[in-house]
């Protein structure tokens, strides 16, 4: 090859490099955003807008209250030594390791630590939606059987659901000092003293249940669900469960929710019909006022032994 | 002198041509520099796709549902209109800032580099603090992922959790969100034992400025978050959505359903900004009372040392019997927790100390690694023999980690201690590094030591 073609090569393949170079793009930049879109959200949002917050929607005036109890089982059978936390390492005198299992069924499928809840808006104070009973207890402190409390190194309830305006008592019932780690919107990490308590009050209503952990015994862990209303029920050991005097006469969409399957898609058999859920929503019938309502809930082990 | 005349002309053409070539170049980069764009929270995506929890290691194999490229980009037109671009920000009206950060001075802080030579603007720069000063380290986007992170050891702070770790404003038991006065301290301070540095040589108004601006990219970030998994739940509804089949958060080519979509976002930027701006105020710190008289006296200093070692404080729990930090050291902070998996198929490698017990395996997945998540490392209980506090070494910050906690560290708050239950402590954890670190302290040899009672 000629020496001058050698040149002409070279300074031709430099201004090549550049724009090769310029032309790579940043990994997971935003890139090419509509700017009509971008344009329509920023109107939406104007600095200057007086508006405080999202328009009130228009609700449905509920006709009366209702019942609903009913029990959630399990089919099939579950390897529930997988779902067994990790060994104790720490504290062997005072922890145990025996009934740490995030799967617990009883000896008829009844699943335990459910949580099932109302997942629609909701007129806090309302007299038509809110029940006299549940305005009684909308700033109480969740104490003795309501408390959310430790006892050998576990969280005694695997979920708690509690409301916004009330107070949680955490307790420490071991003779080791614990910590709460409360990842939810209102966020904590509480040190507890053995045979202390402390109080958790949040701020904010939670779309899903947040974990808790405890940064002294690592393999600890439990959840908690924040909502703005008191439509909510969480499992006895049978699996059954109770919520009282859910407002008649309107749709009721309802989320279940446990943390195995938190999130999974999965079928379950509501009262014989079977149908999808996804993320654990469905929807309940309008109910009459006075009604009360036996919902049965089925579902297959395969959700739980497909989980992690 | 055939050679000799070719390389008369060569050498004309050589200058004609490195001419040529640099122009090309000059034009080709200038061309082509696009302006400055935030990054995706890519690896948040996958962590919603992959997790149930993001706090928690447990990562399925193959994700339910993945949102589409549709999906993303329509969070991310979503999160331009609220917040603009690096080279021009903008704030959500209408969502309750109420004036709480400044668009001036964002406009100040963002973009690049320029130099006004305007002695009346406010700092002289037309723009381009934050890029001069953090984004080497934070990022452009403030995900703690500049150039220089993976080489620092702590990582720089991403933002866009919205969490910080030194702040006065927690109280009560529960984290709030730090004052503008709190990122001013750490501005004017640094944070010892790490790569920040103090800010000090800045004026008054370019440190406010910067500080608006990182409350901007947090707050964008955690619109960002909100934003992903709104979108992620929408994308995995079961069945056809009414007028959404593409299952987007906002139909933007939809008059039907435009405006309703719209109005939804407020419902989830609302919460993001409320805990920030505080009615437009911003979060106060809390007035902490004088120390007691003799509150580091040697009576006081010893009964903290008790303290230490009960369960009502419990810090040798995770400090270590001697202080020295080396007590519960397998644990992560929230930052390295999201992106941590235990499915041991994708594993790479494991962090810097390979197995730990009582912790299941976790591995740091390729997959993070492209997107810019850094390799996890432990957080490391602090070795309070060093004297080295990264809060600020006044007694007042000891004061309130122990007494309010670490946001996002498995360090709690301790709301139960008395004022001078609280004080020694701070006494004791400051006597520490006066010891002689050769013969650390054997327990003392009271009552329920060891036993924690």
């Amino acid at each position: 090859m000629k020496t001058t073609t050698k040149i002409f090569g070279l300074l031709l393949l430099v201004p090549m490099v550049c724009s090769l170079g310029c032309q790579r793009g940043l990994p997971g930049s935003v890139g090419d955003v509509e700017s009509s879109n971008v344009q329509e959200v920023a109107g939406n949002f104007e600095l200057q807008a007086t508006a405080g917050g999202a328009a009130e929607v228009a609700l449905p005036e509920p006709t009366g209250f209702a019942n609903i109890t009913g029990k959630i089982s399990v089919v099939g059978s579950i390897a529930t030594e997988k779902f067994v936390n990790y060994a104790v390492n720490k504290d062997e005198n005072v922890c145990s390791n025996e009934t740490n299992v995030r799967v617990q069924l009883d000896g008829n499928g009844g699943l335990q630590w459910g949580l099932l809840f109302y997942d629609g808006p909701f007129k806090s104070g309302d007299a038509a939606w809110d029940h006299a009973d549940y305005v009684a207890t909308a700033n109480a402190t969740l104490d003795g059987d309501l408390a959310f409390d430790q006892k050998a190194c576990i969280f005694l309830s695997r979920i708690k659901a509690m409301r916004v305006g009330q107070t949680l008592k955490i307790l420490n019932s071991d003779s080791v000092g614990h910590n709460a780690k409360l990842d939810g919107l209102t966020s904590a990490n509480l040190q507890i003293g053995a045979g202390a308590d402390v109080d958790y009050k949040p701020g904010f209503q939670e779309s899903k249940p947040f974990g808790v952990s405890c940064s002294a015994h690592p393999w600890m862990g439990s959840y908690i669900i924040v909502r703005d209303n008191p439509l909510y029920t969480v499992t006895g050991e049978d699996g059954s469960f109770e919520i009282r005097n859910v407002p008649s006469g309107i749709a009721l969409p309802m989320k279940f929710w446990h943390e195995v399957i938190p999130s999974g898609s999965m079928q379950i058999t509501i009262n014989g019909e079977t149908q999808a859920v996804s993320r654990g929503g469905f929807e309940l019938p309008a109910l009459e006022a006075g009604q009360d309502l036996n919902l049965e809930i089925v579902i297959n082990a395969d959700a739980f032994n497909n989980a992690l | 002198m055939k050679l000799q005349n070719k390389t008369t002309i060569s050498g004309h053409q050589l200058s004609l041509a490195l001419a040529g070539v640099l122009v090309a170049c000059s034009l080709g980069l200038t061309g082509c520099s696009d302006p400055a764009a935030f990054q995706v929270n890519e690896a948040y995506i996958r962590a919603v796709e992959f997790k149930s929890d993001v706090t928690k290691p447990l990562m399925a194999e193959t994700p339910e549902t993945e949102l589409s490229d549709v999906q993303i980009k329509n969070v991310s037109e979503v999160l331009e209109g609220l917040y603009g671009t690096p080279d021009n920000p903008n704030l959500p009206g209408g969502v309750g800032l109420n004036g709480f950060l400044s668009l001036r001075k964002l406009k100040v802080a963002a973009g690049p580099v320029t130099y006004s030579g305007d002695k009346d603007s406010l700092t002289g720069l037309e723009s381009g603090l934050y890029r001069r000063h953090c984004a080497h380290c934070h990022g452009v986007t403030g995900d703690g992922h500049g150039p220089t992170a993976q080489f620092l050891n702590p990582y720089p702070r991403d933002y866009r959790m919205g969490q910080f770790k030194f702040k006065l404003t927690d109280a009560d038991g529960t984290f709030k969100k730090p004052s503008k006065a709190d990122f001013d301290h750490i501005l004017m301070e640094g944070i010892p034992g790490t790569a920040m540095p103090s800010f000090r040589v800045l004026s008054g108004p370019e440190r406010e400025a910067i500080i608006d601006y990182v409350i901007y990219l947090a707050m964008r970030g955690q619109t960002e978050r909100a934003l992903i998994q709104a979108a992620y739940d929408t994308a995995n509804v079961n069945g056809e959505i009414d007028g959404n089949s593409e299952k987007i958060l906002v139909r933007f080519n939809d008059d039907q359903y435009v405006s309703d979509d719209i109005e939804a976002i407020k419902e989830i930027v609302q919460p993001v900004i409320l805990p920030w701006a505080n009615g437009g105020n911003g979060t106060v710190q809390r007035t902490i009372e004088d120390a007691p008289a003799g509150w580091d006296s040697d009576e006081s200093v010893e009964q903290g040392r008790k303290l230490f070692f009960q369960s009502k404080a419990n810090c040798f729990s995770c400090h270590g019997q001697t202080g020295l930090g080396d007590g519960q050291t397998n644990l992560f902070d929230n930052w390295t927790l999201e992106h941590l998996g235990n499915e041991p198929g994708d594993a790479v490698g494991s962090a810097d100390d390979g197995e730990i017990a009582g912790i299941p395996e976790y591995f740091y997945h390729n997959e993070l690694a492209q997107m810019g998540v850094v390799k996890p490392r432990n957080i490391r209980p602090r070795n309070l023999r060093l004297g080295n506090y990264r809060g600020g070494r006044r007694p007042i910050d000891i004061y309130q980690r122990i007494t309010g906690g670490i946001e996002g560290t498995p360090m709690p708050g301790n709301t139960k201690l008395t004022q001078q239950e609280a004080w020694s402590l701070v006494a004791y954890v400051m006597s520490l590094p006066y010891e002689a670190t050769s013969r650390p302290k054997t327990a003392p040899s009271f009552q329920g030591v060891g036993t924690n009672k």
